[in-house]
């Protein structure tokens, strides 16, 4: 799994099955301060569909969206287990750094 | 009555329905127009339509186009879709590839050579079968134009067309040694039909890459025959002219050691040469050797065009015994020329 697809899935989980286009590139600028085109972000989300790491689903339309709806993106079984097995390896790869290197100021 | 900033350009969003696929057209044109209210808000509208060309830019994705990725098409069928055209193109240049020297490397480049042109009136039709294939998407309910049975007809159509009328002619003009690759295209047709038979009643989603192969063999198949051929006959030309070099010097020997020309090259072998070179090309055949009277040739054939061998000579005083009113061409080395003949 790439960086941004990890990024994208974790934001999707975050937002708990109201993720959907916009709303996705908002929180993922919130809260990493990384911005991303629309193009970006659903290429990734329509990949992620193919895997069966996510579900989507329509739900409402709204005025500023011209009457048009959104698209509503959740984590499906197989999203978390990859995401958790991504967490898994950082977390052991974290690990192993020995805490001389880690610590601030060592040359 | 609204101000006409508050809208992004009507052409921007004719030109997203037309670009991406109608299965995601909705939620982006949405996406779009909520991503332009906020700019327009934050920025104003100059910024917010500068903003909105670069995420329609953004949308030019072939999985936002297509509907396709990497999981649309099966491992095998990837590794296929690379293989096929790379084998294409190795039959193409099948007579200048190293090995040993034969005619059908010359058999299989003409067939390749073939296929491209034979396969041409195919590509437009394939083209609308791909397009319809790749413009489908996972749920949608197929008919007979979308799940590619119609399509599939209308690429195979040029072979009704085409078919009976060669072989007609073929029969009238009693040229019966032509008919056995018209009945191995009756073969490949007929396999054909049952395929596309079997489409019929394909309602479920799953991408189809045949019109993929429709298009993509007769294009590799003439862009490599036109351009990789040329290049690699002067490539493997120039490499079997320069192989002759410890030759012709052993031949000048012999000649300054008794007097003459020898008869023939085995006479060289021993004292004055080795081993003969080969050409170690597979459509080439082998040097042949010729004494004049006060000079000699050295020559070589090889098959790579239709209906023509290339002969291309060398004599040491530049003497040209061509029969015939052959045209000559020259090489980069000097002495040495080659011509076509029938």
């Amino acid at each position: 799994m790439g960086e941004f697809e990890e990024l994208i899935l974790l934001i999707v989980a975050i937002m708990n099955g109201r993720a959907y286009g916009i709303g996705i590139i908002e929180e993922l600028e919130k809260r990493t301060g990384r911005s991303a085109a629309i193009g970006a972000v659903q290429t990734v989300l329509k990949r992620m569909e193919d895997k069966g790491w996510v579900n989507s689903a329509f739900g409402e339309a709204t005025n500023e969206r011209g009457g048009k709806r959104k698209r509503y993106y959740t984590i499906t079984a197989k999203g978390k287990k990859i995401a958790s097995d991504t967490r898994e390896k950082r977390n052991r790869l974290w690990k192993a750094i020995p805490k001389t290197v880690l610590r601030y100021g060592a040359a | 009555m609204e101000q006409p900033e508050k809208h992004p350009p009507a052409w921007a969003m004719r030109l997203l329905r037309i670009v991406v696929h109608p299965e995601f057209r909705e939620e982006l044109e949405g996406d779009l127009l909520e991503k332009y209210q906020g700019d327009l808000q934050n920025y104003g509208p100059e910024i917010a339509q500068k903003r909105l060309y670069a995420d329609l830019l953004s949308l030019i994705k072939p999985n936002l186009i297509f509907n396709i990725s990497v999981n649309t098409m099966k491992t095998r069928s990837w590794l296929l879709l690379l293989l096929v055209p790379m084998a294409v193109v190795a039959a193409s240049v099948a007579p200048f590839l190293p090995g040993p020297g034969n005619d059908l490397s010359h058999g299989i480049s003409q067939f390749a050579h073939a296929t491209g042109y034979i396969g041409l009136p195919f590509v437009p039709f394939g083209l609308l079968w791909l397009i319809v294939e790749m413009r489908n998407g996972h749920g949608q309910q197929l008919n007979r134009w979308t799940n590619g049975y119609y399509p599939a007809w209308l690429a195979l159509s040029p072979v009704f067309f085409f078919l009976p009328f060669q072989i007609t002619k073929t029969l009238l003009d009693g040229q019966t040694f032509n008919l056995p690759p018209f009945i191995m295209l009756i073969f490949v047709a007929s396999f054909c039909i049952y395929c596309i038979r079997k489409l019929k009643n394909k309602t479920r989603y799953q991408f189809n890459p045949a019109p993929l192969y429709i298009v993509l063999i007769p294009v590799v198949a003439l862009v490599s025959s036109r351009f990789l051929v040329e290049k690699a006959a002067e490539v493997t030309r120039e490499k079997a002219i320069a192989n002759t070099e410890p030759l012709i010097a052993a031949i000048e020997k012999y000649k300054m050691d008794n007097g003459e020309y020898p008869e023939n090259l085995a006479s060289l072998k021993g004292k004055y040469i080795q081993e003969i070179p080969q050409v170690n090309i597979m459509g080439m055949r082998p040097y042949q050797y010729e004494r004049w009277n006060s000079s000699f040739q050295l020559s070589f054939e090889r098959l790579w065009h239709w209906n023509a061998t290339e002969v291309v000579v060398y004599n040491n005083v530049g003497q040209k015994g061509i029969k015939s009113n052959y045209k000559n061409y020259t090489t980069a080395h000097s002495n040495w020329w080659y011509y076509l003949a029938d």
